[in-house]
């Protein structure tokens, strides 16, 4: 799977959460067994790079992500660009963690 | 007297069998007879390999690889237990990364490979990273399956990983056989045979079993509780249009010791 994400503001201004242009963009993510991920030439749909994603049978493979700005008022929607290039159907499940007094 | 020359013939076999036999590779040639193997890895070469158990790389690891180098197969397997129980994986993955073959190398991983949890993600990763691996060039199969082009041949290759019976990948993997298109399965353990129909074309590759390591009757192996030696010790297994070949292994667990049952690189011609 490719995978690139933003964040979009209320007024139409797009804020680029990870868009996997430069290798040190993957120490950004929590890594696991059983997700591998690496940059990739393919299915770049902003900028020239996108990542890839290798998920093997285990519970909950995938990202996450380790973000600096924790305070998303003002955004109006999570947007993300994914590819699966099997045949096979893939579920993606999204989470969002968020604080009981936020 | 009796006694004097009962006592040395023990002492020699123990010698044997503990220094000599495990250092002595052999290769063993596995002919199958079916059409739809032989069509689909026609003029191919495969060696599988399995069970090295390597704590360090020295001349064992080094003759199994010129071996290999000699054949020149298309395609290499591996089927786990690289290292010793929570053994270090350095000599291991500086062994996997010497193979090459020009379809590929195609692994699993054994129940050793995970007897550190934090080690075992090295065979995958790059240490501390979700970056894969650049130690070696080793497509770890991990309950998961692709499609392969040999030639002009497209087959399907999956790998049972260890936990493989809870899983929905399971039945995917099942799945992709079929009578007429071969499915080529890595195993490391060979009751995953049990989980095949006998009406699919499929070749599975296995070990752990080291074949017993010592031949050994299978009432005996019974009796001492080893199942997967008393039903699939060693050797290639038919039943139906399914296949499979459980190798003796390179290394040894528990004690360095092989008595008439050499360590060996399996090879398949077809």
């Amino acid at each position: 799977m490719f995978f690139i994400a933003t964040c979009e503001k209320t007024n139409n201004k797009e804020f680029v959460l990870f868009d996997f242009e430069s290798e040190s963009v993957l120490d950004e993510f929590h890594w696991k067994c059983h997700t591998l991920f690496s940059l990739s030439d393919d299915h770049a749909v902003h900028g020239e790079k996108s990542l890839k994603l290798e998920l093997f049978p285990s519970s909950y493979p995938g990202l996450s992500p380790k973000l600096k700005h924790h305070d998303w008022r003002g955004y109006g929607s999570f947007c993300f660009d994914v590819v699966n290039p099997s045949p096979e159907p893939v579920s993606i499940v999204l989470r969002i963690d968020d604080k009981k007094e936020a | 007297m009796i006694k004097y020359i009962v006592f040395s013939l023990f002492l020699v076999l123990f010698f044997y069998g503990r220094y000599m036999e495990p250092n002595t590779i052999k290769i063993r040639e596995i002919n199958i007879n079916s059409d739809v193997i032989g069509n689909a890895l026609k003029n191919k070469i495969i060696v599988h390999i399995s069970d090295l158990h390597i704590s360090r790389f020295g001349k064992v690891e080094t003759e199994v690889l010129n071996i290999i180098d000699q054949i020149n197969p298309d395609l290499i397997f591996l089927t786990g237990d690289y290292i010793k129980w929570k053994g270090d994986t350095k000599p291991a993955l500086t062994f996997l990364s010497k193979f090459e073959a020009k379809s590929g190398v195609f692994a699993v991983m054994g129940d050793y490979d995970y007897s550190d949890s934090k080690n075992s993600c090295l065979f995958c990763h790059e240490k501390g990273s979700g970056r894969p691996t650049k130690q070696h060039n080793v497509h770890m199969l991990r309950n998961s399956s692709q499609k392969l082009n040999i030639g002009k041949q497209v087959v399907k290759i999956a790998g049972m990983d260890e936990g493989y019976d809870g899983l929905n990948e399971l039945k995917k993997i099942k799945d992709m056989g079929d009578q007429d298109t071969l499915l080529l399965v890595l195993s490391h353990s060979p009751f995953a045979f049990d989980k095949f129909s006998g009406k699919d074309s499929v070749l599975m590759f296995s070990g752990d079993t080291h074949g017993g390591q010592v031949s050994l009757p299978s009432w005996l192996f019974k009796l001492l509780g080893y199942e997967k030696n008393v039903k699939y010790n060693y050797g290639l297994f038919q039943e139906g249009k399914k296949n499979m070949y459980v190798t003796r292994g390179i290394g040894t667990s528990h004690f360095r010791f092989r008595l008439f049952c050499p360590p060996e690189v399996a090879v398949f011609r077809f």
